[in-house]
C-alpha cells in the first residue's frame, strides 16, 4: 500500500500528530469521512482515536527497553523502577 | 483458439489518503477484444470499517475481500471486462484512502466467461517473509490463475516468486501480481513468495478463462486398448472400424458412388470417355471387340460359328448362318439385315467400309468372332460364357459397370465426393487426416490405433470418445481429463492425522477436515470474543482493571498441537485466535475509555502509561 518506506512513515506520523493533537477531522479523513460529516461521526471518530492510542501504548510497551533507552537519551532521568515516566506527547518525538 | 497470452500492465498507486479516487491507465498494446483486468487495493486507517468499490462503468466486479490489521483497514477486488471500450477507469473508494492498482491485459479471453466461476479467495496473513498463497482449486483446464499480494504494513515491499510455475506481472507499489497458466483441473497447491521484508500480507487469488477451453466429457477407458489419443481441433463424426480390415484410404475429392466389388474378378478397366452402358460379360468368352464408328447394335454370338462377315457398305441387317456354317458373306453396298448363321459358325464380320447401321446380324454356336468395323453407338453388346476381356475404348460417360465374381481390384481414379465408403473384415488403420469435430468415435474389438490427427491443439468439444477392451492409455491432449477406471489403480496407504486441541484429540482426514476443525475453534474463539464485550458494557460499575480481567479470563487461547503435515493450518489458526482476542481486548479497553470521553486525555493515557 505504501510505495516506500518514507510514505509509510508520513502516514504514521500524520496520525500519530492527529491522535496527540484530538484532531478528528483527520482522524475522520483517514478513515473516509468527508469533511463536512466529522460532527456527525464525532463518535465514530472518537472510538478510531481511542483505539489507535491504544496501538500506540501496545507498542510502547512490546519494546519498553527501547523506550527506557530513548528516554533516557532525552533526559529522563526518573526511568527508575520500570516505570514509564514518558506522557504520551512524548511518544511523537520517537524516531 | 488458444490459452490467455499476456500482453502488458499499468500500474499506480497514492498513499496520500487525499483523494477517494485513482485513475487506472490503458495498458500499452492493449487491442479490442481483450481480457482486461484490474486488481484493486484501497484502505482506510483502521476503525471504521474497509472502503467500498464503485464497479467502473461496463466492468464485472469479481470478488472482493477485506482486512484489518489494526492499522490498516483495507478492501482488494478484482475487476474484468472482454470486448468493451479500452480507455482508462476511474477506481472509486467510498472515501479519502490510500490505493494502488494493476491493470493487465490478456489475449485470448473467453469472450463469454473470462471471469471464471471459480470463486475468489482472499486472506490477511500472519507476518512473515515468504508468504504462502492457498491452494485454488479450478474448474477447467487452460486456466489463468492470478495470484496478488499487498503489503500492509511495510513499505517499499518488493517480490519474487519461489514456487515454480509461477511468472511475475508486476512488482510495484508493494502490490505483487503473479500468474499461474493452469494445464490440469482442480486444486493447484500452495503458492510462495518470497518478500524482500516481513510483514502481514493480504492477498487475492481469481480465475480466468482463455478461449482453449471446450469441455471434453464422456472419456472413459474399460477393458485392453491400445492408445486413443485426440489431438483434434472439430468434430469428426460417424467414423467406424470393426474387425479386421487392411487399410481404408480416401484420396478423393469429387462423388465416387455405387461401386461395389464382389467375389473374384480380374481387371475391369475403364479408360474412356463417352458413355458404355448395358455392357455385361458371362460366362466364357473369348474376344468381344468393339472398334466402331457407328452405330452397332443387337450383334450376338452364341455356340459354334464360324464367320459372318459384312463387306456391305451399308445397312446389314437380317443375315443368317445357321449349322455348320462356312462363310456368309455381304459384299453389298446397301443395307444387309437378318443376316444369321446357326450351328457351326466360322466367322461373322462386317467388314465393311460402311458409314452405316449393321442391325440384327446374330451368329449362333460356337462363335468364333464377331466384330464390328463400324465407327457409331455401341449399345447392348453381350458374350455368354467365359470372358477373358471386355474392352470398352470409348470416350464419355460409365455408369452401371459392373463385374462379378473374384474381384482383383477396382479402381476410381476420378476426382469428386466420397460418401457411404466401407470395408467390412480386419481392420489395419483408419486415418482420417481432418480437422473438425470428433463425436462418436468407437473402436471395438481388437484395435490398432484409432488416431484423428488435425491441425492445432484441442479446441472445442470431444464427446462420447470410448474405447472398450483392455485399456493401455486413453489420452486426452488439451482437453479436461476425466477419470479412466479399469486396471492399473493403484492402492494408497491412508494417512493418519492428528489434531490437538486444549489436550482433545481429533483424527482428520487431511488438511481440509483440519481447517474445518480449527474453524469451528475460531468460530467458538468469536462467540467468546463477543460474549466478553458484551458482558463488558453491561458491567457499568466494575473498575477498568476488573473488567479487563474479566475479559482476559473469558478468553484463553487454546493450545493446539497437529502432525506435521497440517501443522501450517494449526499455526495459522492460533495465531487467528490471538488477533480475535486481541482485538476484543481492545474493544473491551475501549468500552472503558469510551465511559471516560470527558476527563482529560493526558491524564487518562498517563494512567494508562503508568
Amino acid at each position: 500500500m505504501f510505495a516506500t518506506e518514507a510514505d509509510l512513515a508520513a502516514f504514521k506520523a500524520k496520525v500519530r500528530a492527529a491522535v496527540l493533537s484530538n484532531d478528528l477531522a483527520t482522524i475522520g479523513g483517514l478513515i473516509g469521512v468527508a469533511p463536512d460529516a466529522i460532527e456527525a461521526n464525532r463518535d465514530k471518530i472518537t472510538m478510531v482515536m481511542h483505539k489507535h492510542r491504544l496501538e500506540m501504548r501496545d507498542t510502547l510497551f512490546a519494546d519498553r527497553r527501547a523506550a527506557f533507552e530513548w528516554l533516557k537519551t532525552r533526559g529522563h532521568t526518573d526511568v527508575r523502577g520500570g516505570k514509564l515516566p514518558a506522557r504520551l506527547a512524548d511518544l511523537d518525538a520517537r524516531p | 483458439m488458444a490459452d490467455l497470452a499476456y500482453r502488458s500492465n499499468s500500474t499506480g498507486g497514492d498513499s496520500s489518503f487525499t483523494t477517494a479516487t485513482i485513475s487506472a491507465t490503458v495498458p500499452t498494446g492493449t487491442a479490442a477484444g481483450d481480457g482486461m483486468i484490474i486488481v484493486y487495493d484501497s484502505a482506510f486507517l483502521a476503525g471504521g470499517g474497509a472502503p467500498t468499490h464503485t464497479t467502473p462503468s461496463g466492468w464485472t466486479a469479481m470478488g472482493t475481500g477485506t482486512y484489518n490489521n489494526g492499522v490498516l483497514e483495507g478492501r482488494k477486488t478484482f475487476y474484468s471486462l472482454v470486448a468493451g471500450t479500452i480507455q482508462a477507469e476511474t477506481l472509486t473508494s467510498s472515501g479519502n484512502a490510500a490505493h494502488v492498482y494493476c491493470r493487465l491485459s490478456y489475449q485470448n479471453p473467453d469472450p463469454a466467461n473470462f471471469a471464471s466461476t471459480v470463486v475468489e479467495l482472499f486472506g490477511l496473513l500472519a507476518s512473515t517473509s515468504s508468504p504462502v498463497f492457498p491452494t485454488i482449486t479450478t474448474n477447467s483446464s487452460r486456466q489463468l490463475v492470478l495470484y496478488t499480494i499487498g503489503a500492509t504494513l511495510v513499505g517499499g515491499i518488493t517480490y519474487t516468486p519461489a514456487s515454480s510455475g509461477l511468472t511475475e506481472r508486476s512488482d510495484a507499489n508493494t502490490l505483487g501480481v503473479y500468474e499461474l497458466q493452469t494445464t490440469t483441473v482442480g486444486a493447484q497447491g500452495t503458492k510462495t513468495i518470497s518478500s524482500s521484508s516481513a510483514d502481514q500480507f493480504f492477498y487475492g487469488i481469481a480465475v480466468f478463462q482463455s478461449n482453449l477451453t471446450g469441455a471434453l466429457t464422456g472419456v472413459s477407458g474399460t477393458g485392453a486398448v491400445g492408445t486413443a489419443k485426440s489431438a483434434i481441433d472439430k468434430a469428426i463424426t460417424g467414423n467406424a472400424g470393426t474387425g479386421a480390415v487392411g487399410a481404408v484410404t480416401n484420396v478423393v475429392s469429387h462423388a465416387l458412388s455405387g461401386n461395389a466389388a464382389t467375389g473374384a474378378v480380374g481387371p475391369l478397366s475403364v479408360d474412356l470417355a463417352r458413355a458404355l452402358t448395358g455392357v455385361a460379360a458371362t460366362g466364357a468368352v473369348g474376344t468381344l471387340v468393339a472398334n466402331v464408328d457407328y452405330g452397332l447394335s443387337g450383334n450376338a454370338a452364341a455356340g459354334a460359328v464360324g464367320t459372318v462377315a459384312q463387306g456391305t457398305s451399308y445397312g446389314l441387317t437380317g443375315a443368317v448362318g445357321t449349322g455348320a456354317a462356312g462363310t456368309v458373306v455381304s459384299n453389298i453396298t446397301y443395307a444387309l439385315t437378318g443376316v444369321s448363321a446357326t450351328g457351326e459358325v466360322g466367322t461373322l464380320t462386317p467388314v465393311t467400309g460402311t458409314t452405316l447401321d449393321l442391325t440384327g446380324v446374330q451368329a449362333t454356336g460356337q462363335t468364333g468372332t464377331t466384330l464390328a468395323n463400324v465407327d457409331y453407338g455401341l449399345t447392348g453388346l453381350a458374350g455368354t460364357g467365359a470372358a477373358g476381356n471386355l474392352t470398352a475404348s470409348l470416350s464419355q460417360g460409365l455408369s452401371g459397370a459392373s463385374a462379378t465374381g473374384a474381384a482383383g481390384s477396382v479402381t476410381a481414379n476420378l476426382s469428386g465426393a466420397l460418401s457411404g465408403a466401407s470395408a467390412t473384415g480386419g481392420v489395419g488403420t483408419n486415418t482420417p487426416t481432418i480437422s473438425y469435430a470428433l463425436s462418436g468415435v468407437q473402436a471395438t474389438g481388437a484395435v490398432g490405433t484409432l488416431t484423428a490427427v488435425v491441425g492445432n491443439d484441442i479446441t472445442y468439444a470431444l464427446t462420447g470418445v470410448q474405447a472398450v477392451g483392455e485399456v493401455g492409455n486413453v489420452t486426452a491432449v488439451g482437453g479436461d481429463a476425466e477419470a479412466a477406471s479399469g486396471a492399473g489403480r493403484s492402492r494408497r496407504r491412508r494417512q493418519r492425522y492428528i489434531v490437538e486441541i486444549d489436550e482433545e484429540e481429533f483424527e482428520v482426514s487431511g488438511p481440509e477436515e483440519a481447517e474445518e476443525l480449527l474453524e469451528q475453534a475460531k468460530e467458538m474463539a468469536r462467540q467468546r470474543a463477543t460474549i466478553a464485550i458484551e458482558r463488558a458494557q453491561k458491567a457499568q460499575r466494575k473498575p477498568k482493571p476488573k473488567i479487563l480481567a474479566d475479559a482476559a479470563k473469558a478468553m484463553p487461547v487454546p493450545t493446539i498441537e497437529a502432525s506435521p503435515a497440517i501443522r501450517p493450518v494449526a499455526t495459522a489458526a492460533i495465531a487467528e485466535i490471538r488477533q480475535i482476542y486481541r482485538e476484543a481486548m481492545q474493544a473491551v479497553e475501549m468500552i472503558a475509555l469510551m465511559r471516560r470521553a470527558d476527563q482529560d486525555e493526558e491524564e487518562a493515557l498517563l494512567l494508562l502509561l503508568l
